[in-house]
């Protein structure tokens, strides 16, 4: 990769409204700034490794986040479409980060352009289309 | 107002004079005129009966003042030694009203026309029946002792070296400075500065040229920031700046770009130069939402990291960096707890010997059983904890759970080989041989210890040394060891002399792939090369088709593991699928021979025709475009037909037989792809029938010259 990335600046658009999962997104953003940061141009393997754990934690607590309150508000039952599609996003993240730290165990690493691609597509349609939804549901069921 | 009190007060008068009221009325106004001090009586109610003139002037009372005067009309103007206003609970008058204690030598702050002026308060109560006692109160000033004495207590909040406030103020400052960012809504910067290169000027020009840049220092701070901004002096070369009423970042970034410039400038001492930089951390509020400590924390975090980053510069503190590390903090806490709470779960998956049949051992792999996102694979959560003597504990507990498997399973009369994963840093730590003698004692049959010791190849390469020295030291108590991902590791042949392992485990990604690419399928013959030379066994894992067993019973691996076989299960499962196990005929057919050097070319070939002609077979099932890039002119059969072929074989006709056949077959391929071309379904239907059976008689006849003995 020859040049930096644009960063991707947290927006309000982007919120979901629920103060947990929006606080956890921000995380995600930062680091995939930071990833498109430090992957640019030269690096250590190190330094890719360093964010593929940083992605891999994020997939446990975050998604255990969500899918915590899934259940606390019957995610499942009342739109069980959308549930689903949700969990194979989660788990689809999980086995991409899975396979890059793989990649890099086995000294074939995925180029970082695919990880920050791969990244930043998740991020936005996950965000913007998924968690919104889901969002909105919380906030309805509050209500 | 009189200075004569009102008639009501004569009872009073009469009580402290004895004598004619009137000459004692007038004696007192003398008297009272004449003092320094300042005299007021108050009732019960906190009116004002009688002050002297001076009382008058400490209470500011002038013609302002209309009406009875209430002691509530002073006491707005006074505050306490410490400038806190006083209150109805505090002002010395009304606590003696109310018949609270009467303060004697209080002092007492009046602030008239910006000017302050100290007082000492007596109060008196005068006897009276106990309702309506009046309240006697002298006042003395002591303005210049109180300024005096304040300007005392100054020099213990302030740095004496350069004038600035010092720690002792620090907390008040940063709080005032937070109260008027929320009041403002502006933001504040907390910074806290360091000095490189400090300690070496102390150490070489002596504690005077030292004390000389922490004055420039101090200076230099105050003329690169504004006013309402405030610089402190912790200590040593330790500096807090507060910048207030920033609207951007970028507000501040130049303001502290200024400091650094500044600071950098060198300083004149004595006959030499002493220069210094700063190496400044930074936390905005209300970004950063935390109290003081928290705060000033922040700041010395990002300060280090600043220092970290090559000093001269200065680093801002990331509230949602901070958030992501306690986040992956709790990641191992909840890792830690899950262990406690029984969550994690060993799965086993078979391996089986394709020459016996039999099922010769299981591999234990771990699953977390996550309460809610279900069970996850140990790629997900392992690399989290490496780094971490979690990665130790959770470690020992699978081997200690595989033993206590191994014994329910003997109990039923299974007895197999159990492998187990062993981390790096497991591997590595110093209690490892200790807790493996343990086990060992816990074994039933010691003679025969079942257990594997799983090592990755990259982590044994890691530390060689200790790794082969633990392998060695450990043989007498009967572990075995194998080498798991062999092949991705870069271990040389030395390497695998030193390490005096039992078995070679091939990486699954060569088995997958070795049925595409002629590369990973000449790694996957080394391996099995490497371990007929070095007398290990070898295990192919990540097994998942039957063709993929039989090229490795051809090629001479015998143990495979993997989905072709049984995906891994949870105990009990597992024991079901033994009971149900049965082996599969077709692998001893296989077993036949193993390839020579020269044949293994004709191996590779079959591969790849075999994997073309699958590309073809999708391709036509999914109604797509054939793929159509192979012809019989670059096919590598027609090479082998011309090149080894014609020089061993060409006295058998069949060599000649099977080349028209090969020809026919990408013939009938470029038919294929005409016809899907042109949409003719129901010829390209007839020509599929034809190129299968063209391409099962080819795939057979390249067998043959596989097994068939070269005419030297």
């Amino acid at each position: 990769m020859e040049d930096k990335p644009d960063k991707l600046l947290w927006k309000d658009e982007y919120m979901t409204g629920v103060t947990e999962i929006d606080d956890q997104h921000k995380i995600l953003v930062h680091a995939l700034n930071e990833a498109s940061d430090k992957l640019s141009g030269n690096f250590q393997i190190a330094t890719m490794e360093r964010i593929v754990q940083d992605l891999l934690s994020y997939a446990i607590y975050h998604f255990e986040e969500e899918e915590t309150l899934m259940e606390k508000f019957d995610y499942e039952n009342s739109s069980n479409e959308d549930y689903k599609k949700h969990l194979n996003q989660h788990r689809s993240f999980s086995t991409k980060v899975v396979e890059v730290h793989k990649g890099l165990k086995v000294g074939t690493p995925v180029p970082a352009s695919e990880l920050l691609d791969f990244l930043n597509q998740w991020l936005i349609n996950h965000i913007l289309n998924t968690d919104k939804k889901f969002g909105e549901h919380i906030l309805d069921k509050q209500n | 107002m009189n200075s004569i009190a009102p008639k009501s007060s004569h009872n009073l008068i009469s009580e402290i004079f004895i004598g004619n009221e009137e000459d004692c009325y007038n004696e007192l106004e003398l008297i009272g005129n004449q003092l320094t001090d300042g005299i007021s009586v108050w009732n019960s109610d906190g009116n004002l009966l009688y002050a002297n003139p001076n009382a008058k002037k400490h209470f500011k009372i002038d013609h302002s003042f209309q009406g009875p005067i209430n002691c509530m009309d002073v006491m707005v103007r006074m505050c306490d030694f410490k400038h806190t206003p006083m209150t109805n609970k505090t002002f010395p008058i009304s606590k003696a009203i109310r018949g609270e204690i009467c303060d004697q030598d209080t002092i007492v702050g009046v602030n008239f026309d910006n000017k302050q002026e100290w007082f000492h308060f007596n109060v008196y109560a005068l006897p009276g029946n106990s309702h309506d006692s009046s309240i006697l109160c002298m006042t003395h000033e002591v303005s210049e002792l109180v300024i005096n004495s304040h300007d005392l207590s100054q020099s213990a909040y302030y740095d004496s070296l350069t004038g600035l406030p010092n720690r002792i103020l620090l907390n008040e400052k940063v709080k005032t400075a937070i109260a008027h960012s929320k009041r403002s809504g502006h933001m504040l910067a907390v910074c806290l500065m360091d000095l490189d290169g400090f300690k070496p000027i102390n150490d070489t020009l002596g504690h005077e040229a030292g004390d000389e840049v922490l004055k420039v220092t101090a200076e230099r701070l105050l003329e690169s920031v504004r006013g309402e901004d405030t610089a402190l002096r912790l200590g040593g070369d330790e500096f807090v700046l507060l910048i207030n009423n920033l609207n951007t970042d970028d507000e501040c970034i130049l303001a502290l770009n200024r400091v650094l410039i500044s600071i950098a400038q060198p300083i004149p001492f004595d006959k030499s130069v002493c220069s210094v930089t700063a190496s400044i951390g930074v936390t905005l509020f209300p970004n950063d939402p935390s109290g003081v400590d928290k705060l000033l924390r922040h700041a010395d975090q990002a300060m280090y990291k600043a220092k970290e980053l090559g000093k001269n510069n200065f680093e801002l503190f990331d509230p949602t960096l901070a958030s992501r590390n306690r986040a992956n903090q709790n990641t191992l806490t909840m890792m830690a707890k899950a262990l406690e709470k029984k969550q994690f779960q060993l799965y086993y998956q078979p391996q089986i010997d394709c020459q016996s049949g039999s099922v010769v051992g299981v591999e234990a792999l771990i699953r977390w059983n996550h309460p809610i996102l279900g069970v996850r694979s140990p790629g997900e959560f392992l690399p989290l904890i490496e780094k971490d003597d979690l990665i130790i504990d959770l470690g020992s507990w699978v081997i200690s759970e595989a033993m206590s498997q191994l014994k329910k399973w003997k109990e039923k009369g299974i007895s197999l080989t159990i492998g187990i994963n062993i981390s790096a840093r497991q591997l590595l730590h110093k209690d490892f041989k200790s807790s493996l003698e343990k086990f060992y004692h816990e074994l039933s049959d010691k003679e025969d210890n079942p257990i594997k010791l799983e090592i990755l190849e990259t982590a044994a390469l890691e530390d060689m040394k200790s790794v082969a020295r633990l392998i060695n030291e450990s043989r007498k108590l009967n572990f075995s060891y194998a080498l798991d991902d062999f092949g991705t590791g870069y271990s040389s042949l030395s390497h695998l002399k030193h390490l005096s392992v039992d078995t070679l485990k091939i990486d699954q990604s060569y088995i997958r792939d070795m049925q595409d690419d002629p590369g990973d399928l000449a790694i996957v013959q080394g391996i099995i090369g490497l371990s007929k030379a070095f007398n290990t066994e070898v295990v192919a894992e990540g097994v998942e088709n039957i063709d993929q067993i039989m090229m490795l019973i051809g090629m001479g691996c015998k143990v495979v593991q993997g989905y072709a076989i049984a995906k891994p299960m949870p105990s009990d499962i597992f024991i079901q699928w033994l009971e149900n196990y049965n082996s599969n005929p077709v692998w001893q057919t296989a077993h036949d021979r193993y390839p020579s050097r020269g044949q293994f070319e004709l191996l590779v070939i079959e591969v790849a025709h075999r994997t073309w002609f699958e590309q073809i077979k999708t391709a036509f099932r999914n109604g797509e475009k054939i793929p159509s890039q192979e012809s019989y002119e670059t096919c590598k059969l027609t090479a082998w037909y011309h090149g080894d072929g014609a020089e061993h074989y060409s006295h058998l006709t069949r060599l000649h037989e099977m080349d028209a056949n090969h020809r026919k077959v990408h013939q009938e391929h470029l038919k294929l792809c005409d016809q899907v071309a042109n949409h003719d379904e129901i010829s390209a239907m007839l020509t599929m029938g034809k190129l299968t059976e063209l391409n099962n008689a080819l795939i057979v006849a390249i067998h043959q010259f596989r097994f068939q003995e070269k005419l030297s």
